[in-house]
């Protein structure tokens, strides 16, 4: 049974939407954002609210073609179609974009050109050796950044609001990540999917609900009694997974128990903290510059993440889901796999429904051989 | 222990009644599965209750396999086609160490360690590219019976390239190769071995280790086999009764699978 039923948080996702959608109509600006390079401590500390735009659907990415290719990736397409039709993508003043993949490079274009929303685009250096000029680079993007937000707001961020928000940020990843570590268990009570919905929730209420939340969640894990296991313990990866994934989840959750990921979605979001000591903007800086992601080289920093990861959750396989066009994750499948000695199940699609069946088999497939 | 086995497959259903003692088959059955798999499987399964009194009573359990494999109601458990196909081909040939089970809907390339484990697979992900519904339709296309097909493929003595593998598209390509007066079997081998070079990449993703076995639908199909050959560079047998290998593997798991699963 799960520990929080799926529609209490739709329910507290949507009236959060709502809530959004009042504060927007009294003036408040809401700036949307879709990866974990992000930096909504600066968001906040500016007054404006930050939502990670992480949904995909297929009734999305059908919409999308219109304005991109078919053959763009699944997620871009499915981002442009909920501009169109999502009632949380609809409140977004501005978008922010951090340089990651190609396509998400060329997103903020077709994003104002169609739907008249400005974009904040930050470049972000494709090496990910910490070397200081590269990261001083980070951080004059960060200032860029901190000048467009007061332009937005009409406030400025200053050093105590910036403090807190690092504070409170720093709180929830550690909650997210209390929560997620409860899954090191020989048994698990943390299915995959509710942690899908932790983090969608987290992105969308803010810090201070998202820990009450959280917390409440734990108090529940605490009392509820743990069964024998059996189940084979799997990691997750690739590209994004967002609500619109959770189809898979369950599917792979009838017959086993995802214990962590390697996703950006997922565990890479609230890893780390961002550090104690130093001017809050370096700080910042050296803390996003160093998050791991396939597309930065060298990615080894992605790897040794789901080396440990692997270890420390005692997991048998990996299932490793990318969105077809995804050539940043699909293209390193098979070094994975060499780098963790475990059995990876590779399953490639987009956001249609047509070929599930086929997956089905795939997936009873390799447990079966697990 | 007599055990049955289902396969409710794309095009066909298939059902193998089985005695692991005298290692004697009482029933064997293929009838296509149309558009109501799960009323075929229970008419299948009847069907044969009718015709075997004799077994009543004495058949141990019923594992299903398959694309519609959860449908079949009444059965000990499910198993998938990759693991049927594993067990059902290595108790017919056991030196096998590689699986080609090229089907109605899909194909897939298994490896199986020296105990027949499935280690590794690969599975075409979603479309009929490289499948028996491929030749199935432009056998159509070719106004050719489709037992033939095989068999026109191995009379030719240029195969011509054809690059397409998506059904739609290989048909247009057929139809310019037919405008500009190519032999018939010439276009027939070429398609054999366009389907033959994608199955062979596949498999390259895995370590193709012989014996090398060929089982599903598309194993009937002698000029299939040799393309293969050609494609791997080592030698292909043909499965036993390759409609029937997933049904005798599913037949076999009979006992190992948790109930309800």
């Amino acid at each position: 049974m799960e520990l929080i039923p799926r529609a209490t948080f739709e329910q507290i996702r949507s009236e959060r939407v709502e809530e959004i959608a009042a504060a927007r109509r009294q003036g408040a600006k809401v700036v949307g954002y879709f990866c974990i390079y992000a930096p909504v401590e600066l968001v906040r500390a500016a007054g404006a609210i930050p939502v990670r735009l992480m949904r995909g659907g297929h009734a999305a990415e059908e919409a999308g073609e219109q304005y991109l290719r078919a053959d763009a990736c699944s997620f871009c397409n499915a981002c442009m179609g909920n501009f169109g039709i999502d009632p949380l993508f609809r409140q977004v003043d501005v978008v922010l974009v951090v340089n990651t993949c190609d396509m998400m490079r060329r997103l903020p274009e077709s994003i104002e050109r169609h739907f008249g929303i400005p974009a904040f685009q930050l470049y972000m250096p494709r090496t990910s050796e910490p070397l200081p000029h590269r990261v001083a680079e980070f951080r004059r993007q960060l200032e860029y950044l901190v000048v467009e937000l007061a332009k937005l707001t009409g406030s400025s961020a200053g050093d105590d609001r910036l403090e807190a928000e690092i504070a409170a940020f720093n709180r929830l990843r550690a909650a997210l990540r209390q929560t997620s570590d409860t899954r090191r268990a020989k048994s698990s009570l943390l299915s995959g999917s509710t942690m899908l919905d932790l983090a969608a929730t987290a992105w969308l209420l803010g810090p201070v609900k998202a820990i009450s939340l959280i917390e409440e969640v734990l108090r529940i894990i605490a009392a509820r009694p743990r069964a024998d296991a059996h189940r084979p313990r799997l990691m997750l990866g690739g590209s994004m997974l967002t609500e619109d994934d959770r189809w898979l989840l369950d599917m792979v959750e009838e017959k086993a128990d995802v214990v962590t990921d390697i996703l950006c979605t997922g565990t890479r979001w609230f890893a780390g903290d961002v550090p104690a000591e130093g001017a809050p903007l370096d700080r910042l800086a050296w803390f996003y510059y160093g998050q791991p992601c396939m597309h930065r080289r060298p990615n080894d920093g992605l790897y040794e993440y789901a080396r440990q990861a692997s270890r420390d959750f005692r997991v048998d396989g990996l299932v490793y889901k990318t969105l077809l066009y995804c050539d940043p994750y699909a293209f390193e499948v098979k070094r994975l796999q060499e780098a963790l000695g475990i059995p990876v199940l590779h399953l490639d699609t987009d956001y249609s429904t047509e070929n599930r069946e086929q997956v089905r088999t795939r997936v009873e497939a390799f447990l079966e051989t697990l | 222990m007599i055990t049955a086995g289902i396969d409710v497959g794309s095009v066909n259903t298939k059902l193998v009644v089985f005695d692991r003692v005298s290692q004697q088959a009482f029933c064997e059955k293929v009838v296509p599965t149309g558009p109501r798999p799960r009323e075929t499987a229970h008419h299948v399964l009847s069907e044969c209750r009718s015709e075997h009194k004799e077994l009543s009573g004495h058949v141990r359990g019923v594992v299903a396999t398959g694309y519609a494999r959860h449908a079949v109601d009444y059965v000990e458990g499910t198993i998938t086609e990759i693991r049927a196909a594993a067990l059902g081909i290595r108790y017919w040939h056991p030196t096998c160490r590689t699986v080609i089970d090229i089907g109605g809907q899909d194909s897939k390339v298994l490896s199986l360690d020296e105990s027949g484990k499935v280690h590794d697979f690969v599975m075409n992900d979603r479309c009929a590219a490289g499948t028996g519904h491929f030749l199935s339709v432009l056998a159509k296309t070719l106004s050719v019976p489709l037992e033939d097909f095989g068999w026109l493929s191995l009379e030719s003595r240029r195969p011509v390239p054809v690059s397409s593998l998506c059904v739609v598209m290989a048909e247009s390509e057929i139809l310019s190769l037919l405008a500009a007066d190519t032999p018939v079997a010439d276009v027939i081998a070429g398609l054999h071995e366009a389907l033959a070079r994608r199955v062979a990449n596949m498999a390259a993703r895995l370590r193709v280790e012989p014996e090398v076995v060929f089982t599903g639908g598309v194993a009937q199909n002698p000029g299939m086999k040799a393309a293969l050959e050609r494609a791997l560079g080592i030698p292909v047998t043909v499965a036993r009764k390759p409609l029937l290998a997933a049904a005798l593997g599913a037949a076999l798991s009979v006992g190992e699978t948790k109930p309800g699963s």
